[in-house]
């Protein structure tokens, strides 16, 4: 890949950012025309239409933008660190970390007095799994485990949630499980986005700012340490960016499954290898995708409206399949 | 009065009953003797989810299994078209009868189901009695305002009863126009939350919430953009124990929605 393409990526991803989110505010179960749309954007729409637009459609375009922007980051700055292409929040638990975090406060009645307590817990279910998996990554210990124990995590936490949810005393919470293990933007308000929006931003600025030590990172840890890399201060770094990004995501969208996997490795043909500018581009791409699954529930035309988690999956679980055969037939 | 051997074997009392499910449950409740009935289930005695929950207060309860009900050794058990067949198969087994009383979609189904429970119970004259009284409650005002006020029936989690549900029958009896089926929705199905704030409507029906317990699925009702839309529409909130389970007691549905109805007339809302 030349630098010339590597440089015009960035732009060109931000447009499609752009374009994907316009048709987001453009798409929803009332058909509003472009013009009345439009009135509605610049203030002076009729009170219906601009209710649609500001109190529906807008906080679920910014929640699939930056869910799918922490997803994507968070999904490359794992690989970077574990140095391992298949590990991703929701793949091996750190999104069920959240989950479970986010349930437990959200049932137990705790949001109902203090409404941050779910993305804080989200934030410390998946500070938990991402620490106990970025300890296990630095004693050395083999990529394939590493993955196991993480799915492991996964399931455990997928469990633990379902038995929270069981425990819990609303007649609803075993019906809501499909939520919080399938993931859905529908209907959130601008309420979630206040309450995700500013601990994901501080996630993702420090996710950002471990692109240099993840990029002397890929001539391996004697080299980067050579380099002047604190290793012990790196591993931090991406525990917590990943903690911030995703528990905070998680607690007010469920888990949404593969776009951490999937974006790193569509971004990497088109940015080179170098974790830096994979970092950027997968905030950028995973924010496109998620946006653009969210726009496929909108269209298909099911009896009961899917939860984004089916699509990302069904892109995703494939996708993995392939990168698992890939790497079989690189081994032997 | 008792209608047959093959239902009640003894032929001399009543049989001695056995209910598996929370909606069979407000069947066995309201037609049966309370001595006997062996047992109901969990819920029948919570009277958040349960209308007739007075009369379970101290009846012995099940998990509705058919362990538990087989050492009952009831003469009749009664199962909801809900209930898993599994379940059912299994006490049929043991060689004791079970009913599965259809779930009744509107009042019509809700006193034939009534009168299939009754003559299965052998209380025909307690189950005319509670027909008699439904009757009453169901019956289609005379005085119906003519341009029919606009409802929405709003349930937890964004659903709707359209067309061919039971609160679209309490609706229609009561003098209003259900919004779901001016949408062309069928059944329990989800309203899309932009229809809803695009629709005009004159009353919004709402479960009751006790605001004890969070959940998604009431979060859903409380969307800023539903408050905001519809800050000054009128709300009726309607207890769970009436229409989750369509029985006899929701026939006091109708009456209570007519009110509500008659409430926006009297302020001349429409």
């Amino acid at each position: 890949m030349t630098a010339r393409q590597s440089k015009m990526f960035i732009p060109a991803m931000l447009g499609l950012l752009f374009a994907v989110l316009m048709l987001s505010l453009a798409v929803g179960a009332e058909a509003i025309p472009p013009g009345r749309l439009l009135a509605a954007m610049v203030g002076h729409g009729s009170r219906i239409d601009s209710l649609i637009l500001w109190q529906i459609r807008v906080p679920r375009a910014i929640l699939g933008a930056a869910v799918g922007a922490s997803l994507g980051l968070a999904g490359a700055a794992l690989q970077g660190l574990m140095r391992n292409p298949l590990v991703e929040p929701g793949l091996v638990g750190v999104s069920g970390g959240a989950s479970l975090g986010a349930v437990i406060a959200f049932y137990s009645g705790a949001v109902t007095s203090f409404p941050a307590s779910v993305p804080l817990a989200g934030f410390a279910g998946a500070l938990v799994v991402t620490a106990v998996l970025a300890g296990l990554a630095a004693t050395g210990t083999r990529v394939a485990v590493l993955v196991l124990f993480g799915v492991a995590l996964s399931s455990l936490t997928g469990g633990l949630t379902a038995l929270a949810l069981n425990l819990a005393p609303s007649p609803f919470a075993v019906m809501e499980i499909v939520f919080w293990l399938l993931g859905s933007l529908a209907d959130r308000s601008m309420q979630h986005v206040v309450l995700a929006l500013p601990a994901m931003a501080v996630g993702w600025a420090i996710l950002l700012s471990a692109g240099r030590g993840l990029e002397a990172l890929t001539l391996g840890e004697a080299a980067a340490q050579s380099l002047g890399i604190d290793m012990r201060r790196l591993t931090l770094t991406v525990i917590l960016g990943t903690a911030l990004a995703v528990g905070p995501a998680v607690a007010v969208t469920g888990t949404i499954g593969f776009v951490g996997l999937v974006v790193p490795h569509l971004i990497r043909p088109w940015v080179g290898s170098r974790p830096g500018s994979v970092l950027w581009g997968s905030a950028l791409g995973g924010a496109a995708l998620l946006t653009v699954a969210d726009l496929l529930v909108r269209i298909a035309p099911t009896f009961v409206q899917l939860k984004v988690g089916v699509v990302t999956s069904l892109i995703g679980a494939p996708f993995f399949m392939l990168l698992l055969l890939r790497r079989q037939g690189r081994a032997e | 009065m008792w209608l047959s051997g093959q239902i009640a074997p003894s032929a001399r009392a009543n049989p001695k009953i056995a209910s598996i499910n929370l909606c069979s449950d407000q069947f066995a409740l309201a037609l049966a003797e309370r001595g006997d009935i062996l047992a109901v289930t969990q819920l029948a005695a919570d009277p958040s989810r349960s209308a007739e929950a007075a009369r379970a207060v101290g009846l012995p309860v099940t998990q509705g299994t058919a362990e538990e009900i087989a050492a009952l050794k009831p003469d009749l058990v009664l199962a909801d078209s809900f209930s898993d067949p599994n379940t059912v198969v299994l006490i049929r087994q043991f060689g004791i009868k079970v009913i599965i009383l259809p779930s009744p979609t509107d009042f019509a189904s809700i006193i034939a189901t009534t009168r299939l429970a009754a003559r299965a119970i052998g209380a025909v004259d307690r189950g005319e009695s509670i027909v008699a009284e439904i009757e009453g409650n169901i019956a289609i005002a005379q005085d119906v305002n003519p341009n029919r006020p606009v409802v929405a029936a709003l349930e937890p989690g964004g659903y709707t009863q359209g067309a061919g549900t039971l609160l679209d029958d309490a609706i229609a009896r009561a003098g209003g126009l259900n919004l779901a089926r001016r949408l062309a929705l069928n059944g329990y199905r989800e309203l899309p939350l932009e229809w809803l704030v695009a629709a005009d409507i004159d009353l919004m029906i709402m479960p009751h919430d006790t605001g004890r317990t969070a959940s998604l699925s009431l979060d859903a009702l409380r969307h800023p953009a539903i408050l905001e839309r519809f800050a000054g529409t009128p709300v009726l909130a309607l207890p769970a124990n009436l229409t989750d389970c369509p029985a006899p007691a929701s026939a006091s549905l109708v009456p209570r929605i007519r009110r509500a109805l008659g409430a926006l007339s009297s302020t001349g809302r429409s």
